[in-house]
């Protein structure tokens, strides 16, 4: 599914949405996406590095480099307590959205 | 969050490797149709910076690294308008250096912001006991203290004499002064204690370290060295002080002083702090009502009442109100050599830019947008810019730091580069770029061309800036030539003039007239001495007496005076054309220069007719002696009717070779045992310091005119060239049909000839107003002298002739069947 189809700003809320559960990596945060949205979302590499700079940009999560459970180097994100904030300030208002939406949907 | 991303640039590598190792990590998991989908890591890469906010950082570098790179492509190109913009940016900058040191940097003393200086009458002295009742009285200050001046003779006779300073007990503690050695004076009036400053300390005393407690001479009174002052302070004035002493012992250095009680003289500047939350306005205010009210007990001094002000002295230039107008000129001045050197570097630009259309064009269809180009242009002005900067920079603080030298300032002033300059230099070269690469790079942008009108105009304002300033250095030329090559009308070479300051000596005006008497057959007795006279005004000196007299027909006749004995015209070699000279005690007879008997009495004879309650004895030839104005007149009043003038008169030598080998025996003869030496000046080294100011402005604003003048032929060089490269082809097809060189030529120089005309008018209009400025520096010359603009308009004339030759010849060489083979025009700048 291309990333255009992203609403602007969702990314960067699944991302933090699936890091709440705790350390992760590039890879697995794209695996994660896809498998909870049942295979509808694909998150395309080239749109989920750059969010993840942002998120780091922005100080919502940490990383740091660890190895993988293949022997690989990889770095692996934390959510911070900033992170934390602006999940919930996302999804507060991703909720007040979509609750508009789907009331302009049912009542026009 | 703003410290996250600085740290993240200043490990830029560092985190774009980490990033890669990321990908290729997540890339290693992929299959093969998936890898096809993933984008190319360069673009990631740049799409992490956009994340971390620095893409404008990124693309600015590329943007310089472009321009840098168009520019070295043409050096020629670039190497001129860096140094037309460079010439410019030295004058800014020269300017800066010397307004930031003489009105910006504050002096080193403790709270500089509170510190005031009193003026009245547009000059800061005034008398101690007004300084005494001001300080008794007024609400408006936290301390008032006073410095008077002295020269003070200190070791051998030959020696020159120290500067001190008599300032009030509190001086030092309210200027926050901590000495460097030793301690303060004490304020007592029983023991003699100077402070020395450090300068004096080095120069005059070998640094020796044990000077604290020595005794040294100053007027050949003892007085013990309580200590020196800080290294960075020499005062509160553009002239250093080598001491200070206690006011209260100025008697002490001139036997029979009256300084702390004469009311009738000003010989103390005064200083206040203001009182917390008090301006200067407040301040005045304040101080208006004590002023009225001594004057009016103090009828004496009441003769000389004028408005006390309060300047603000934190700084070393005091600016009331009077100097803002040489401020103003002086800034303008500055910008207006600025503005020249950026339009023509704009000039240059757009010539150039009609190069490189073709560039522009492959840009746009490769899909740059406007404002990137725009930005790609205004970035390679800054290249230019910040170039021209560094070498305007060191050309500026070279000419400030001679400039400097040359005002003979404090020793510890000196130009640093200090924040304030870079802030400036800064602004500048943002200022500049901005000026210059503004116009070139809308217009490339937009693809087209603009009529050259425009740029005409900017060729009028040269011509109009560089004539105003050609104008001004070409008066002050013309009045120095005129002064110069004009005979003085008495031989001032080999005359010394003695000042034996009676009056500061507090001699009375009877005393005063026999020490003359004394001193004036000492020095006759000397050998080489070939004559000797007696003046109230030194001949070339500081002061002035005018005097309005009124001719036949009642019209005002301004007229310089002075009060002189018998032997003056002898000794100054002045003939005598009528009449006689004064006799011996004669009180109210006069003696009229010739020019002024012809203004007064024409056709008549002058000798016994009245004039300012005397009676004319003689008619003397034209001499200049009291001012270098060659159409001034003069009158001399006999030495014996003005009583209280003998106390402030000179004696005059005329010796039989240069002077210098005279005024060694001199000395010996004429300082007595007891009292200071007096003052030795010869009458030439006088009239240098007279013309001094004017031959340095001369040297400066003509400097700075010849350089406009070369800024103003570029400027016209490059309209030109530009309009013969515009119009190739008009001209390939002229010449077609028959135009012949002398069509051409004309129809090439009428592009620039209306504005350099409009320009040549502006500026003769700019120059006769800013010539007001001048004032006495002109010696008499008319600010309007029809040589100097008549001059001036030839030199730009010519100048601009010249410049356009080059674009002329090019047009005439043009070949109509290659300029319509070439759709571009041909070879272009």
């Amino acid at each position: 599914m291309p990333k255009n189809d992203f609403p602007a700003g969702a990314l960067v809320m699944l991302i933090l949405r699936v890091l709440q559960g705790g350390k992760l990596h590039g890879y697995t945060i794209a695996q994660r996406i896809r498998l909870l949205s049942g295979d509808v979302l694909r998150v395309e590499e080239g749109a989920l590095y750059p969010a993840l700079q942002r998120t780091l940009a922005n100080g919502w999560a940490k990383a740091e480099w660890t190895i993988s459970e293949t022997g690989r180097r990889v770095r692996v994100y934390t959510l911070s307590a900033a992170g934390r904030k602006r999940l919930e300030s996302e999804i507060a208002r991703h909720q007040s959205v979509t609750e508009a939406i789907a009331a302009v949907l049912r009542n026009a | 969050m703003l410290f996250q991303r600085i740290w993240y640039l200043l490990n830029l590598r560092r985190k774009e490797r980490e990033l890669e190792e990321e990908i290729s990590a997540h890339r290693e998991r992929l299959t093969a149709e998936q890898l096809r989908q993933f984008g190319s890591t360069l673009r990631l890469r740049e799409e992490s910076r956009d994340a971390w906010g620095w893409t404008w950082l990124f693309s600015l570098f590329q943007d310089l690294k472009l321009g840098v790179r168009i520019l070295s492509r043409a050096p020629g190109f670039a190497l001129t308008v860096i140094g037309v913009l460079a010439l410019g940016m030295a004058v800014a900058i020269t300017g800066f250096t010397l307004f930031n040191i003489i009105v910006l940097q504050k002096l080193p003393v403790r709270d500089p912001d509170s510190l005031c200086v009193l003026r009245c009458g547009g000059s800061t002295w005034l008398s101690y006991p007004e300084f005494r009742y001001l300080r008794d009285n007024n609400r408006v200050f936290s301390a008032v203290f006073a410095i008077g001046w002295g020269e003070l003779q200190f070791g051998s006779e030959r020696d020159a004499p120290v500067r001190a300073r008599f300032v009030s007990e509190n001086f030092f503690r309210e200027l926050g002064i901590r000495p460097a050695w030793g301690r303060l004076p004490a304020g007592s009036t029983e023991a003699s204690e100077a402070l020395l400053s450090y300068a004096f300390w080095q120069r005059r005393l070998g640094a020796d370290p044990a000077i604290v407690g020595r005794t040294i001479h100053l007027n050949r009174v003892p007085v013990t060295v309580a200590g020196v002052a800080p290294y960075d302070f020499a005062g509160l004035d553009m002239e250093s002080a080598d001491l200070w002493l206690p006011v209260e012992q100025h008697a002490l250095y001139y036997p029979g002083s009256d300084l702390l009680t004469a009311e009738n003289r000003r010989p103390v500047q005064v200083y206040g702090r203001l009182r917390p939350g008090l301006g200067v306005s407040t301040a005045r205010a304040g101080l208006e009502p004590l002023w009225d009210l001594w004057h009016r007990e103090h009828a004496a001094a009441a003769s000389r009442r004028e408005g006390l002000e309060v300047v603000a002295a934190g700084h070393l230039g005091r600016f009331g109100e009077s100097s803002y107008g040489s401020v103003a000129f002086l800034t303008a001045l500055v910008f207006v050599v600025l503005a020249i050197s950026a339009t023509n570097a704009g000039t240059l630009q757009i010539v150039r830019a009609a190069a490189r259309q073709h560039e522009m064009r492959i840009r746009v269809s490769l899909g740059a947008g406007r404002l990137r180009l725009i930005r790609q242009l205004l970035t390679e002005a800054l290249v230019i810019s910040a170039a021209s900067c560094g070498v305007g920079l060191l050309l500026g603080c070279v000419a400030g730091n001679a400039i400097l030298r040359s005002l003979d300032l404090p020793f510890n002033i000196q130009s640093a580069l200090d924040t304030r300059l870079v802030f400036f230099t800064a602004g500048l070269t943002l200022l500049a770029s901005l000026l210059f690469g503004l116009a070139p790079a809308l217009q490339l942008s937009q693809g087209r061309q603009h009529a050259t009108r425009f740029r005409s105009l900017l060729v009028g304002a040269q011509v109009a800036a560089s004539s105003v300033l050609l104008i001004i250095a070409g008066l002050y030329l013309h009045a120095l030539q005129r002064v110069t090559t004009t005979p003085a009308g008495f031989e001032f070479r080999d005359v010394v003039a003695v000042d034996p300051a009676l009056y500061d000596l507090g001699y009375s005006p009877d005393a005063a007239r026999i020490k003359m008497r004394l001193l004036l057959d000492a020095a006759q007795k000397v050998p080489g001495v070939r004559g000797a006279a007696l003046c109230l005004i030194t001949p070339f000196g500081q002061r002035q007496w005018r005097q309005e007299v009124r001719d036949a027909s009642g019209a005002v006749v301004q007229t310089y005076a002075n009060a002189v004995n018998a032997e003056f015209f002898s000794t100054l070699k002045i003939p005598i054309l009528r009449g006689r000279v004064f006799r011996e005690a004669e009180r109210d007879a006069l003696i009229v220069s010739q020019s002024l008997a012809g203004r007064l009495w024409p056709g008549e004879d002058p000798v016994g007719k009245r004039l300012k309650d005397g009676v004319v004895v003689g008619v003397a030839g034209n001499a200049r002696t009291l001012t270098l104005d060659p159409a001034a007149s003069e009158m001399y009043f006999s030495l014996a009717g003005q009583a209280a003038a003998a106390s402030s008169s000179v004696l005059l030598v005329r010796t039989a070779g240069p002077p210098a080998a005279f005024i060694p025996a001199l000395r010996v003869v004429l300082s007595a045992a007891n009292e200071p030496a007096p003052g030795f000046d010869s009458l030439a080294a006088l009239f240098e310091q007279r013309i001094e100011a004017t031959r340095k402005g001369s040297g400066v604003i003509g400097a700075v005119g010849l350089l406009t003048l070369a800024l103003a032929a570029i400027g016209i060089a490059g309209v030109l060239s530009y309009a013969v490269s515009q119009r190739t082809r008009e001209i390939g097809i002229r010449v077609a049909i028959g135009a012949t060189a002398r069509d051409i030529a004309l129809s090439v120089l009428r592009q620039c000839a209306g504005p350099f005309g409009l320009g040549l008018v502006c500026g003769s209009f700019g120059g006769a107003a800013m010539s007001t400025l001048l004032g006495s520096q002109l010696f008499g010359l008319s600010r309007l002298d029809p040589a100097v603009y008549c001059g001036t308009a030839i030199m730009l004339t010519a100048t601009g002739m010249l410049a356009a030759l080059a674009p002329v010849l090019r047009a005439l060489r043009i070949h109509p069947a290659a300029a319509l083979r070439d759709s571009y025009g041909g070879r272009l700048v």
